[in-house]
């Protein structure tokens, strides 16, 4: 099952959607083309491939993905406006944020939200070692009050990703 | 002009504008580390008002079906933070001055 070219239904019916918008077209040899390819790099790739957890609560994901969309045009604003004050006012910062999130797909996610919204950029995921207790490293531009910042992190990001993978809670 | 005009050019100048704002930030403040928000942020949304802008005028103004701004918004998401973490983590690596303000510095990592 895991050799067959129809091992991951969902990530080939991605990459054929992918390939048609591409080509913002539904010729015949687009089509077939994109058939083609649908099957054979999931195939080609599939030595790399790690089992994930997989999306629980779909209703759960679109709510939290229509809230970062919110949030990034938030973050502009905050970032807008640290941008535009003296550069003597402002006061950058490492934090470090407690993980409760292990697997990598949801810790990734969680990672690249963090980028693009409160004035954050996750930096360094440590320890490396797999059973110690790990954090993420974040440079925040403006840091103001780094307990609440933590708080507003976990509760925002962390805790609803937990919800929609049904993991480590 | 229509309504239409009106709403496409309003998406332009917000774009344009986070666009500038997002260079600016990479003029102005003081650090890599710093500096590195201005494009994660203000250009991800300036980019974003630009293809909602294009999206619009395809779709509705000259009513042609149009996916590929879609694309460009989706693959813009997935690598602005990749870039952001592997550009943060080199910096860490090399270890590059930060601004003297800077909190937490204790807590990068020692080697």
């Amino acid at each position: 099952m895991q050799n067959s070219l129809f091992a991951t239904p969902l990530r080939s019916t991605l990459l054929f959607l992918v390939w048609c918008a591409l080509h913002n077209s539904v010729s015949p040899v687009v089509l077939l083309s994109g058939v083609i390819l649908a099957l054979l790099i999931p195939w080609v790739s599939r030595g790399f491939r790690e089992v994930q957890p997989q999306v629980k609560r779909y209703g759960l994901f679109g709510r939290y993905l229509l809230m970062v969309l919110w949030d990034i045009v938030v973050a502009n604003l905050q970032v807008v406006k640290v941008v535009l004050g003296r550069n003597s006012a402002l006061k950058p910062g490492f934090v470090l944020l407690p993980l409760d999130l292990k697997e990598p797909l949801p810790l990734t996610i969680l990672a690249a939200t963090i980028c693009l919204t409160p004035g954050t950029v996750s930096a360094e995921l440590l320890p490396r070692e797999a059973d110690a207790p790990q954090f993420l490293l974040l440079h925040v531009l403006d840091l103001q009050d780094e307990a609440a910042l933590i708080r507003e992190l976990k509760q925002r990001y962390e805790a609803p990703l937990q919800e929609i993978f049904a993991c480590s809670v | 002009m229509t309504t239409l005009e009106w709403l496409i050019s309003g998406l332009l100048c917000v774009g344009a504008l986070f666009v500038l704002l997002g260079s600016v930030a990479l003029l102005k403040l003081p650090d890599f580390y710093t500096r590195l928000h201005g494009p994660t942020k203000a250009t991800t949304l300036g980019l974003g008002s630009l293809v909602l802008a294009s999206m619009v005028f395809f779709n509705l103004q000259l009513e042609t079906l149009s996916l590929q701004q879609l694309l460009i918004a989706l693959f813009l998401f997935i690598s602005a933070p990749v870039t952001a973490h592997m550009l943060i983590k080199v910096a860490m690596h090399h270890k590059l001055k930060h601004h003297h303000t800077t909190q937490g510095v204790d807590k990068l990592p020692a080697d």
